[in-house]
């Protein structure tokens, strides 16, 4: 379970500063899907951060289970990233010069998984191993980011706007593989995004304005990812 | 202007090997200069010091000189290079807005300005210490007085031409890498060859992968490792190791440049091999990779081209002792017979190893301030 109590968060000097996060409250079960939805600004994208453990933050606490991760020293936060959580971000982020095959391998050998081919299999792209991304498409690309976070065997999956940078049908089929996956494993996922459409797939939806929690919906019937509309 | 004074700043290490060629090449060529001019008062007994000496010289701005101007003229390509990639919007926004290649590379024609920095410097420096230099190469009054004379066309050729010559070849090497389209440098997308790419399956780990990567993605950064352990090998040998045949001068001179042509290089590469992989750093880091580990994977493999540098170092400076204290100079009586020498190889080894090792933690030290949001601020 990963419980966060009144997280604070600012940006800029001394007198420009701008509070992005203003006491963030919010409690996730392990294996549960959270979407956190909110406009451009909003902070969600600093909220997964710092519960992520990328960033820390101003003011507050973050537990996994009974684990205090703000407490942590960087290189023991390296070693939480290492070992509890994975990262799908907007851009990708793929080491250009490396194939799909190496680029799911950085992920996998920080975790010993000799199995990681298997989830390339997973995302359908088996037969793109070899290829470098710049001979992938975007959609391709955003799922080698998710082979490499997954090959890690998280516990928890972070994905920041991954479907931002894609179009519908790419979008739609990219959603679908992560919640199979999700099914598959039962790690629990947090994903930031601004469409409220994909949100009706998750169970738990949080909203942010402002950098405050105005509204935390529970779903119980959430839809497929060709169920919603986009 | 397309590129400012400030850019030109980061060609630090050009004006430095600029400064180091001209210092060494003015001095010896004045010096040559000003030896010719008592050819008519050399007799017999004096001729093969003054035979001697004028090879001497020959070698010295040839060797020296030589492999300075190429270094320079290396790194002057992989820093244009280097700045057209990391200012290629700024270049391509320039394009789309209708300027032409030509008149967009024009600007770099201000990187001569380092060159013209350097050789002022090193004049000024040869200058300053060319009197003590004329003492020391006739230490035992066998030759007459040498009367030190400025010459013009010294300063043309190592002060003026240099400079004309790297600001045409700035322009020429940013013109030829800006030809490409206005929105590819926009995007930065980097223009390369169609290679056929290696399909085999390797079982490397990844971060064995990831370092072959680093040092294969540009191959002139180990150029400049293997350089500058070459220069700190050679250099602080050979300064050590010519104090039985040559003045402390010569020796001490030797001895500082080559460590300002070690320090240089391997500083600028170092810099260079962590900022440009600054992103994959940050991705090892998100990832979850630890300090060590990502510093062997970014600089680890670098030690090969030091090893090597150093090695050829070592042979290079008992070559060329080995020429010219027991061939050119073995008709004098006086000079002892050189052979290598394995006290002063052991000390240089052990600095090597030493310095080389804590510029490895520094540069390690600065991959783990690389900000992780780094990455995610584009």
């Amino acid at each position: 379970m990963i419980k966060i109590e009144n997280i604070k968060k600012s940006y800029g000097t001394a007198d420009n500063r701008q509070q992005v996060l203003k006491g963030i409250d919010l409690t996730v079960n392990d294996g549960e899907f959270v979407v956190i939805l909110g406009a451009s600004g909003s902070g969600k994208s600093t909220l997964m951060n710092i519960v992520s453990g990328l960033e820390r933050p101003d003011e507050g606490k973050i537990f996994y289970d009974d684990r205090e991760i703000t407490a942590l020293n960087d290189k023991q936060l390296t070693a939480f990233r290492r070992d509890e959580v994975g990262f799908v971000f907007q851009q990708y982020y793929l080491l250009p010069d490396m194939t799909v095959d190496k680029n799911v391998r950085m992920g996998a050998d920080l975790a010993k998984n000799k199995d990681y081919r298997g989830i390339i299999e997973a995302i359908g792209l088996k037969d793109k191993l070899h290829k470098y991304p710049r001979q992938l498409s975007g959609g391709e690309q955003q799922r080698v980011a998710v082979a490499r976070a997954l090959a890690k065997l998280p516990k928890v999956l972070f994905m920041d706007e991954p479907t931002g940078a894609l179009d519908e049908q790419t979008g739609r089929q990219l959603l679908d593989y992560v919640l199979n996956l999700k099914k598959e494993s039962g790690f629990t996922l947090i994903m930031v995004t601004h469409n409220a459409n994909i949100a009706e797939t998750a169970e738990t939806i949080v909203k942010l304005n402002s950098g405050v929690v105005v509204e935390v919906c529970k779903n119980k019937s959430p839809k497929g990812a060709y169920e919603i509309g986009w | 202007m397309t590129v400012s004074f400030k850019d030109a700043l980061k060609f630090a290490g050009i004006t430095i090997i600029a400064c180091c060629a001209v210092l060494v090449c003015n001095m010896f060529l004045n010096y040559d200069i000003d030896l010719r001019a008592i050819d008519g008062a050399v007799d017999d007994q004096m001729r093969t010091l003054y035979d001697a000496l004028l090879l001497n010289n020959k070698v010295v701005c040839g060797v020296a000189g030589g492999c300075l101007v190429l270094t320079s003229v290396v790194m002057l390509v992989f820093y244009i290079g280097q700045y057209v990639q990391s200012h290629s919007e700024r270049f391509g926004i320039l394009k789309a807005l209708g300027y032409g290649d030509f008149r967009v590379s024009l600007g770099c024609a201000v990187f001569g300005i380092c060159v013209f920095v350097g050789t002022v410097v090193g004049t000024a420096i040869s200058w300053a210490i060319m009197p003590s230099f004329y003492r020391a190469q006739n230490d035992g009054g066998m030759l007459p007085e040498v009367v030190m004379k400025f010459h013009a066309v010294l300063p043309i050729c190592l002060i003026i031409l240099p400079t004309v010559i790297f600001s045409a070849l700035s322009v020429g090497i940013a013109w030829f890498k800006l030809r490409q389209p206005a929105l590819a440098l926009i995007k930065g997308i980097r223009r390369e060859k169609v290679k056929k790419l290696k399909q085999k399956q390797s079982d490397r780990p990844f971060l064995r992968e990831m370092g072959l990567n680093v040092l294969n993605e540009k191959k002139l950064l180990a150029f400049f490792i293997a350089f500058g352990s070459f220069c700190f090998s050679a250099m602080t040998q050979m300064g050590l190791s010519m104090r039985n045949y040559a003045s402390d001068m010569m020796g001490y001179m030797i001895l500082v440049i080559g460590l300002v042509l070690a320090a240089t290089s391997l500083w600028l590469a170092f810099t260079t091999v962590v900022n440009g992989n600054a992103k994959k750093i940050a991705m090892l880091k998100v990832c979850g990779y630890d300090l060590k580990e990502s510093g062997v994977a970014v600089l680890g493999l670098y030690h090969i081209p030091a090893c090597i540098g150093f090695m050829v170092g070592v042979v290079y400076q008992y070559g060329l002792l080995n020429i010219m204290i027991n061939i050119v100079f073995s008709s004098f009586d006086d000079v002892p017979h050189y052979s290598f020498d394995w006290a002063v190889f052991g000390i240089c080894l052990a600095i090597f190893v030493v310095a080389y090792e804590a510029l490895n933690l520094i540069y390690t030290l600065l991959i783990a301030k690389t900000p992780v949001k780094s990455i995610m601020s584009e």
